[in-house]
């Protein structure tokens, strides 16, 4: 229960001195008064009206504060006496039971002259532990941090007027909780200060839900504001909120060059009438789902985003929060990977005429090349054959001057003229076969053909034979006889002939002295493989990887084309899938055919 | 053409039988004893057993080939005229026959007329 000093004059000079503050209050006079505060002060008076049973108070309590300066609230002409006692036995009551603390210090004792029991249930102190208390006691019992203000508070209405206070206040157990104290110095007429009258509230709830809103808005901003989307606030239509990955994503220096635009502003015409109908229904309480949308930056540049929207009630009216994000490398990624997925449909579906196109075109290539490089062996096929011919030429010259001296010589019998002339034919034959034979090599494969390995490269030998022979090159072609091959048969011997006449050139440029080439043809599980090596030295191991280049050479004198081992390679291992490759043995180079 | 003085030997080698035979028939037709040989080593063997007085040769012989033999008849003898006859004479050649001294050079197809009038040619500077 509250302690009363006077208690029935006290409520009405309370009574009285919280009229005055609803007054001021309520006209504002105030200046920086807690909203709130003034809300409860008045709803305090409200309540007092009501337990007073007025339909209109303040005749009553300005009646009142005419009475004041009596300092006697029996002098009050026009009230029966047992009317008032019954408000102020009311209002008392009321005092007792409201969830605010009242107090009155006066300032003449400087002492507690009416405390109102809620202190205790907000302090945990007594009332008598309160009104003992001296001004030093409480004002200790304030937290450090709040006594400043609280000093400051007091001394500005100290000659009277009303202020409010907020400060933690340490309660019985030493805890602290934050008290609302609307205070008012009551002035006599000669502007003496009477007494000071509170009114306070435990606020720590709300102080408690105001730290917490506002470190979740101090979380909110720094997400947005740290936020890599960007992002925007519509209110209206109006741009009222952007951060700062925003003006990144337009282009903009400041916040000032797109707050206070519509959305419409940003964004590309073609969007507008959906982000009209989005945002109808974001307002009308629906979910707007994720889009894509085109934004218009500052310099007039477009840009693909993914928009998110999400709406919230502010009290200008509903809010539209914006998230935007640049997605114009995923746009570029996809329309690179649609373009791919186009490109493969489209090759697959052509892939099988590509193939057949391709292996046409190669084939086709490779042929040409072929036929160049045997082209550009025809020199050296005239050398050939002039060669071959050399030998039956003389014979055949010898033979008809034989038998233009033997008649001269009386000489000339009908039996040797005879078997002259057939000589001279078989020579004729002889030289003809060769004709053909090259005839027959020159002309390009165009089918497989079925044929015998060593036969091939016997008959591939015997064509270029006097060369051979002219250089005394001892020439061995051993091994399977009847091992064969499918294959381009002109373009093996190509590379059979190649490979010899490298040798043969080898064998020239170094002077090499009993120059000897061996050719071995043998079966190597499914393979036929045919190796030819030389004695003339060998490759340099460094050239080894570069023989099969093209336009590679490394003969002297003659002018090599660099053509002929590339083409065997190519014959080799495109034509017939086989493997062309070369080693040093030590006397000389082994080439190595496997088909 | 007839070579003017009778008896005058001729060493003639080739690797060619037909050719040889031949040759050798047409050169006895025309009064010279003729020795053939079918390869330089076996030339170089009649040179040192009969010493003709003139040798044609072919080149490329097997065994040994016409101008290692003439080498060797140089070494042994500076002043038998020595012809040389083959299809295939190029710069090839030319280091090899250097400092032999070699008489004259024919082209095969060998025309008679021609080895004939080089083989008189010899006759002047034995």
């Amino acid at each position: 229960m509250g302690r009363c000093v006077n208690a029935t004059r006290s409520i009405s000079d309370i009574l009285d001195e919280l009229s005055k503050l609803e007054d001021d209050l309520l006209a504002g006079n105030s200046a920086g008064a807690d909203p709130v505060r003034i809300r409860e002060a008045s709803g305090l008076m409200r309540r007092a009206r009501q337990a007073l049973g007025e339909a209109d108070p303040l005749p009553h309590v300005h009646a009142c504060a005419e009475s004041r300066g009596q300092g006697d609230l029996q002098g009050s002409p026009g009230l029966p006496a047992i009317e008032q006692r019954e408000s102020q036995e009311t209002l008392l009551s009321l005092l007792e039971n409201s969830i605010d603390a009242v107090y009155r210090r006066d300032l003449l004792t400087d002492m507690y002259d009416y405390m109102s029991p809620a202190f205790e249930r907000i302090t945990g102190c007594s009332v008598t532990e309160m009104t003992a208390m001296s001004l030093d006691d409480v004002v200790e019992r304030i937290h450090p941090d709040d006594r400043k203000s609280v000093r400051k508070a007091i001394a500005c209405i100290s000659n009277g007027g009303k202020g409010m206070l907020e400060y933690r206040f340490m309660c019985k157990d030493g805890r602290y909780r934050w008290l609302a104290d609307a205070i008012y110095v009551q002035t006599d007429r000669q502007g003496r200060s009477l007494c000071r009258l509170g009114i306070v509230r435990d606020v720590s709830e709300q102080k408690r839900r105001e730290q917490a809103l506002r470190e979740s808005e101090d979380r909110y901003r720094s997400l947005v504001e740290m936020s890599p989307d960007a992002l925007f606030i519509n209110l209206n239509d109006r741009i009222v909120f952007v951060n700062p990955a925003l003006l990144r994503l337009f282009g903009a220096e400041s916040a000032e060059q797109i707050v206070g635009k519509t959305p419409y502003d940003l964004l590309h015409p073609d969007c507008h009438a959906l982000v009209r109908e989005r945002i109808e229904r974001l307002r009308s309480g629906e979910n707007a789902p994720l889009l894509e949308e085109k934004i218009i930056r500052i310099d007039g540049s477009i840009v693909d985003v993914e928009v998110a929207a999400s709406h919230f009630a502010m009290d200008e009216g509903t809010a539209i929060q914006v998230i935007l994000r640049d997605i114009t490398d995923r746009k570029r990624a996809e329309e690179k990977l649609v373009d791919r997925q186009r490109q493969l449909e489209e090759l697959n579906r052509t892939l099988e005429q590509r193939v057949a196109e391709e292996t046409r075109k190669n084939r086709e290539k490779d042929y040409l090349l072929i036929q160049q490089s045997r082209q550009a062996e025809m020199g050296e096929m005239i050398n050939l054959i002039a060669h071959q011919w050399r030998q039956p030429l003389n014979v055949i010259g010898l033979y008809a001057q034989v038998l233009a001296e033997s008649s001269r010589h009386g000489e000339l019998e009908s039996e040797f003229l005879q078997s002259t002339v057939d000589q001279i034919l078989d020579i004729l034959m002889h030289m003809s076969q060769t004709i053909d034979d090259f005839r027959n090599f020159l002309k390009p494969d165009r089918e497989r053909q079925q044929f015998r390995i060593k036969d091939l490269i016997v008959r591939t030998y015997n064509l270029i034979s006097a060369s051979f022979k002219a250089q005394a090159i001892a020439v061995d072609i051993a091994g399977d006889d009847d091992l064969s091959l499918n294959g381009f048969a002109n373009e093996y011997a190509q590379v059979v002939m190649n490979i010899l006449n490298n040798a043969k050139d080898a064998f020239h440029d170094r002077h090499v002295a009993e120059p000897r080439i061996d050719v071995s043809v043998a079966r190597e599980g499914t393979r036929a493989v045919v190796t030819i090596s030389d004695n003339a030295g060998g490759i340099a191991e460094d050239l080894l990887d570069r023989i099969f280049e093209p336009y590679f050479t490394t003969k002297q004198e003659r002018t090599g084309s660099g053509i002929g081992l590339y083409m065997a390679k190519t014959i080799i291992e495109k034509s017939m899938q086989g493997v062309l490759g070369v080693r040093n043995t030590g006397e000389g180079a082994e080439f190595r055919i496997e088909v | 053409m007839k070579i003017a003085s009778g008896g005058l030997s001729v060493l003639y080698a080739d690797d060619e039988d037909r050719a040889r035979e031949m040759m050798a028939m047409m050169l006895r037709w025309n009064g010279l004893v003729v020795l053939t040989a079918a390869d330089g080593s076996e030339a170089w063997d009649l040179f040192r057993i009969h010493k003709p007085d003139i040798i044609v040769t072919d080149i490329r012989m097997p065994v040994m080939d016409g101008i290692e033999m003439s080498r060797k008849v140089r070494e042994v003898c500076a002043r038998t005229p020595i012809i040389l006859a083959s299809a295939y004479l190029n710069e090839q050649h030319m280091p090899d026959l250097a400092g032999i001294g070699i008489h004259s050079y024919i082209q095969k197809p060998i025309q008679l007329e021609k080895l004939l009038a080089s083989i008189e040619d010899c006759c002047q500077y034995r």
